[in-house]
């Protein structure tokens, strides 16, 4: 019971901190992971929502033209951080085996 | 101005030098006639009162060519010195010129900014790609803690029967079945 209890604690952190550190990238540009119903969409859906923000990004208002250094970096900078956060998001990657070695939802 | 102020000095030179030729053996006759004129004919004091009135304008005038020569003197220097801070900041403004090309030539962000905007989204799209699985673990995780805790409370709930419920079915797995109407219980499950 209390291992339970642990291990779920420790189950919580790790996906209260991916899920924060999604929302505050959500709120910098990058879509939603979840559907309406609150269950994770497919790839080949998300794909489809950043092939279409690369296209809208494509077709950025106002600035067609070649500008260069802070005004350049400025603009660019909410993307690369996305794309900084994206890469860096898992610290360890997450795996099941040391939250399920004894399945103690089974055992129960 | 400056032009203006140096005609202005050139005319003044001019009638003060014109000014100057009688003047200037104006005192050596006027004595010598003085002299004379004690012999000869007394001078008159109109012609003295106007020698000295155009002295003193002499005077005046020479002053006031001075202070316009002054005048020119700063304004040279003024000017020298414009010309000279002019000269140093064309330079800087070449200098900057140059820069700035060189700073374009070299930038890779000069392409085009929607380009490289669209290029970060692709990549975006890669790393989310190759995270996926990952993604998918941690919501699959999600679900597995909801279900824990489920679990959690439900023993909270029970407290100690499910051992006691193993305990009586180890007992009544261990009665015969005259036993177990002895003690009036109709079904053993």
């Amino acid at each position: 019971m209390i291992q339970l209890e642990n291990k779920c604690q420790t189950l919580e952190i790790v996906v209260q901190r991916f899920h924060t550190k999604f929302n505050l990238l959500n709120q910098r540009g990058l879509p939603r992971l979840v559907a309406m119903n609150d269950k994770l969409i497919s790839l080949s859906d998300y794909n489809h929502k950043l092939f279409t923000i690369a296209q809208d990004k494509s077709k950025f208002a106002g600035v067609k033209g070649s500008i260069i250094g802070k005004a350049c970096l400025e603009a660019l900078e909410f993307d690369l951080i996305i794309k900084h956060e994206i890469k860096h998001i898992f610290i360890n990657k997450p795996i099941f085996e040391k939250y399920t070695e004894v399945d103690e939802t089974i055992k129960g | 101005m400056e032009v203006e102020l140096e005609k202005l000095l050139k005319e003044k030179e001019q009638s003060s030098q014109l000014a100057l030729v009688p003047l200037n053996a104006v005192p050596i006759s006027v004595t010598g006639t003085a002299k004379a004129s004690t012999s000869t004919t007394p001078p008159t004091t109109d012609s003295s009162n106007e020698l000295i009135k155009a002295m003193q304008e002499m005077s005046i005038q020479g002053k006031e060519i001075e202070k316009l020569k002054d005048q020119l003197k700063n304004l040279q220097e003024q000017k020298l010195k414009i010309d000279n801070s002019y000269v140093a900041e064309l330079q800087k403004s070449h200098r900057l010129a140059q820069r700035i090309y060189f700073l374009e030539s070299e930038s890779v962000m000069a392409q085009n900014l929607a380009q490289a905007k669209e290029n970060i989204w692709v990549d975006i799209n890669q790393a989310i790609t190759e995270i996926w699985p990952s993604i998918q673990i941690i919501f699959e995780q999600g679900e597995l803690m909801q279900r824990s805790k489920t679990v959690i409370e439900v023993r909270e709930m029970l407290g100690d029967k499910p051992s006691e419920a193993t305990t009586l079915i180890k007992v009544l797995n261990s009665k015969t079945k005259e036993k177990v109407e002895e003690l009036q219980i109709a079904d053993r499950t």
